[in-house]
């Protein structure tokens, strides 16, 4: 009971979850509104044998990050918008090389500079792309405080699992945020490690990858003899460059078809009132509070509202959402942006039903008078 | 919309500690067994304009994620008072600092009580620095939505139990002189 009593903020939370998943390594540059996670993890890592770097920049300490995966460390970064930018190179090579790690982007305006202390969702498709190639990625988007501390350590999880990074993507509004959480239903948590090769050194292959698709990759510096080659080219099973057809595509394959392959149990959402609703709402993060709280004064008018909420935001989670828009006469997006949810949405739901954006992109959280109002106009039609 | 959750605003100029007293506030509220979310607005206000922090509690689970009617407004300055006045809901309650604020709001339709907070932090405790203790004590004299352990607790933890007899005798006068005020401006 005493658990429920504490107050945390959202960043503090990300950073318990850390500890509890087992990360050991934190570089990172300051950047609001991610900054605390930093703070944090320098004052709480140590007591529990971790290190924390604050580093020259974002993509050294991406570099970092990295290099401590490498040595068998869980490992975490976090940045916001314009900091994730100037990792991507580095986090595309996390995603070539299958190095797991955690990089938290606690969104703020943008682009550039933009407004370092204003809540916006500008990086749902950045998170995605805009690294070269074909470049595969979990994203995993909370929106409360508990929900923080759950998701962060499912990120390690998945990471470690599918040898992968993923990225935990916030609000900021969540992420100042203080809630009340109760942490003892996590006491026991499953926490997934990496599995190390099954084969003795002189038949180790490190890109070859298991039964289930994944590689196993022995931490550098181990003592029982496993040499390989980590690098960005395409590799073949032994990890040395290789770009032929066959390989290339191999590579391809791989990377991407793993995350495909286990999307079922990579994908997490949640459902509000969906059963015999015949207008859906798709809302993210800090939105799908104010949508749940929308959903729920409309049904008590009459109105069959409901919500799809994808906390797993890549891979995208296409034939849940299709499910949940099937009946639908409207679906209903609400983001902080210009539109980035939306194209997804529409590009997933029947061709008769209709798709409305909502966009707020004055730095003002979505309330959720704003989404009745179009639930109401779309009921009445 | 059904309102289930009690909203409230902690707001004066920048350097008042606002945002810290509504952390207090928010975690003392937690202590108490609600559910509670705490924000606050950043921005360049912050520095020297109005500042304001919020909390907001129920029994039941909150989505809402900021304060947009509180039912209980402390304002610790004139501007900051002047900025949020007309959002306070119908029926609620504004606390001033007296000391720092002369012209009381005009609305009919929400209970104001003040006090010279400031001043009573300088006289009685030595330091303006503890205005914001004081007024933590005084929201509760006035509201009584905490035990009074329970702030002093989220108080000392909240600063790192930093000058923590002072502290306590400042929560503790906040808390008498806001039963006092109820009593003489109901």
């Amino acid at each position: 009971m005493a658990n429920t009593r504490k107050l945390i903020q959202g960043n503090k939370a990300c950073t318990m979850g850390a500890i509890k998943a087992g990360a050991r390594f934190c570089a990172s540059y300051p950047i609001t509104p991610a900054s605390e996670i930093g703070e944090y993890l320098s004052e709480d890592l140590p007591k529990v044998g971790g290190k924390f770097i604050q580093m020259e920049d974002e993509i050294a300490s991406m570099g970092a990050v990295i290099g401590a995966s490498v040595m068998g460390v869980k490992a975490i970064t976090a940045t916001s918008g314009a900091g994730f930018d100037l990792k991507q190179e580095n986090i595309a090579y996390a995603a070539m090389t299958e190095i797991p790690v955690v990089i938290v982007d606690v969104q703020r305006s943008g682009p550039s500079t933009g407004g370092a202390t204003v809540c916006a969702q500008g990086d749902l498709m950045q998170v995605k792309y805009g690294r070269s190639g074909d470049c595969p990625m979990i994203v995993l988007y909370p929106n409360s405080v508990k929900e923080i501390y759950k998701t962060t350590i499912r990120a390690f999880n998945l990471a470690e699992k599918y040898m992968s990074p993923v990225i935990l993507l916030m609000d900021e509004t969540i992420g100042h945020m203080r809630e009340n959480i109760d942490l003892s239903e996590y006491e026991n948590v499953e926490i997934i490690n990496r599995k190390l090769p099954d084969v003795p050194p002189e038949e180790y292959k490190p890109y070859e990858p298991d039964a289930e698709g994944i590689v196993h990759l022995m931490p550098f510096g181990n003592k029982e003899g496993y040499r390989y080659v980590i690098q960005g080219m395409h590799h073949g099973a032994d990890g040395m460059p290789n770009l032929s057809p066959a390989t290339l595509q191999c590579s391809l394959d791989r990377i991407n078809g793993k995350l495909d392959r286990h999307k079922e149990d990579i994908w997490e959402w949640e459902a509000v009132d969906l059963d015999d609703a015949d207008i859906v709402v798709v809302a993210v993060g800090c939105v799908s509070r104010s949508a749940t709280e929308a959903v729920h004064a409309m049904r008590k008018q009459g109105i069959k509202a409901g919500l799809f909420r994808p906390i797993t935001l890549w891979p995208f989670p296409d034939e849940p959402l299709m499910k949940a828009t099937e009946h639908a006469k409207a679906v209903i997006v609400p983001e902080m942006n210009m539109g980035q949810l939306v194209h997804k949405v529409k590009e997933y739901t029947r061709d008769c039903t209709q798709v409305i954006p909502l966009n707020v992109y004055d730095g003002t959280v979505i309330m959720p008078e704003q989404i009745e109002k179009v639930i109401k106009e779309v009921s009445e039609k | 919309m059904e309102q289930d959750r009690i909203e409230m605003r902690f707001c004066g100029f920048g350097g008042q500690g606002v945002v810290l007293g509504s952390v207090i506030y928010a975690t003392a509220l937690a202590k108490e067994g609600y559910n509670v979310v705490q924000s606050q607005v950043y921005g360049i206000e912050a520095r020297g304009g109005a500042s304001s922090g919020e909390a907001m509690y129920s029994d039941k689970p909150i989505h809402h994620l900021h304060v947009t009617q509180p039912d209980i407004l402390l304002a610790m300055s004139q501007k900051a008072l002047d900025k949020f006045i007309d959002t306070v809901k119908p029926g609620g309650i504004v606390l001033c600092d007296s000391f720092y604020i002369d012209q009381f709001p005009k609305r009919t339709d929400v209970k104001v009580y003040k006090a010279p907070l400031t001043e009573i932090a300088i006289t009685q405790l030595g330091k303006e620095l503890f205005a914001n203790a004081l007024a933590m004590g005084f929201i509760n004299g006035i509201v009584k939505n905490v035990s009074q352990e329970h702030l002093i607790e989220a108080l000392l933890e909240s600063i790192g139990n930093k000058a923590v007899e002072q502290n306590r005798k400042a929560v503790e006068l906040g808390y008498e002189t806001g039963l006092k005020v109820l009593k003489e401006q109901n």
